[in-house]
C-alpha cells in the first residue's frame, strides 16, 4: 500500500518570507545590543496590553476566539521552521520569541513574550517563549509549568510579607 | 538606627522578580543579569518590597526570626546597600 502524502505538512516558506524573517532576526540582535532588553521588553509588553485592551469584549472582539489561535500557532510555527531550517547560526530563544511576538503583533494578535526561570539541581536556567490566549506557541504546552514566568513591569506586585516569612 | 532603614523602598521598572520555592530570582533587564537570594534574603526582600520601609521590614522580621534587633538591622542594611548599589531597589527620602 502506498503511503498517502501528509496533508498536514505545511508548504515551504517563500524565499521572500525566509529573507524577511532572517533580516528581522538580525535586526532584533542589533536592537538588543543597542537598545537593551529592558526597552524591547517594555515596548513589546505595552503593545501586548494595548492589543489585549482593544480585543476586550466591549470592543466587539473576543481575544483568543475563532480562528485567531490557529493563525497565531501557524505564524509561530512558520517562524520556527525558518529559524530551524534556514538561519545560518543558532537562534536563541529570546531572539526567536521576540520575532514571533512582533510578527503576531503586526497581525493584531496580542501575543505575550514570556521570560521565565527554573532551577535544576541548584542551577538557574532561563528561557523565553511566546503565549497567545494563555497557550504557549513556541514551545510545548507545559513550558509555563516547567519555567516560572516573570510578570511584566507594572503588573508584578510585591508578595505580602505575612505568612511566608 | 541606620539612615537607610528610614528610607522608602521601591522596585524599579527594570527589575522583575519571582520566587521559586524558597529562593527569590531577580532579573535586571538593564544589565541582563539574574540574581538569586537564599531563603533569608528572600524573606528580607519580601519584607522590604512588601512593606516599602526598612524599619517596618525590620519590625516584621523580628516577629518571625529569633534574632536581636542590632544583628537583624545590620544584615538588612547590608542587603539594602548591595541591592541599591546594583539598582535592584530604589531608596527614596522619607
Amino acid at each position: 500500500m502506498k503511503a498517502e502524502p501528509s496533508s498536514a505538512a505545511p508548504p515551504p516558506p517563500s524565499p521572500r518570507r525566509v529573507i524577511g524573517i532572517l533580516l528581522s532576526l538580525a535586526l532584533i540582535r542589533i536592537e538588543l545590543h543597542l537598545l537593551g532588553l529592558h526597552r524591547l521588553y517594555t515596548r513589546l509588553t505595552c503593545r501586548t496590553r494595548a492589543l489585549q485592551e482593544a480585543s476586550e469584549p466591549d470592543s466587539g472582539s473576543n481575544p483568543g476566539s475563532g480562528t485567531e489561535p490557529e493563525h497565531a500557532r501557524a505564524a509561530a510555527a512558520e517562524i520556527r521552521r525558518i529559524t530551524d531550517g534556514y538561519a545560518p547560526r543558532r537562534v536563541n530563544c529570546l531572539v526567536e520569541a521576540i520575532a514571533v511576538t512582533r510578527s503576531l503583533h503586526r497581525r493584531g494578535l496580542a501575543a505575550e513574550l514570556k521570560l521565565g526561570v527554573r532551577t535544576i539541581t541548584g542551577r538557574l536556567q532561563s528561557h523565553a517563549w511566546v503565549e497567545y490566549a494563555g497557550e504557549p506557541l513556541t514551545d510545548e504546552a507545559g513550558i509555563n509549568r516547567m519555567y516560572t514566568p516573570f510578570e511584566p513591569p507594572g503588573t508584578q506586585r510585591p508578595e505580602p510579607s505575612g505568612d511566608r516569612l | 538606627m541606620n539612615v537607610l532603614l528610614s528610607k522608602r523602598i521601591t522596585v524599579p521598572e527594570h527589575v522583575l522578580f519571582r520566587r521559586i520555592e524558597n529562593e527569590m530570582v531577580i532579573l535586571d533587564l538593564d544589565a541582563e543579569r539574574y540574581y538569586g537570594l537564599d531563603d533569608v534574603g528572600t524573606a528580607m526582600w519580601l519584607a522590604l518590597t512588601g512593606i516599602g520601609s526598612g524599619r517596618a521590614a525590620a519590625d516584621r522580621l523580628l516577629e518571625v526570626y529569633d534574632v536581636d534587633r542590632d544583628t537583624l538591622e545590620a544584615d538588612l542594611v547590608r542587603l539594602l546597600e548591595r541591592l541599591s548599589d546594583r539598582a535592584l531597589l530604589v531608596l527614596h527620602e522619607g
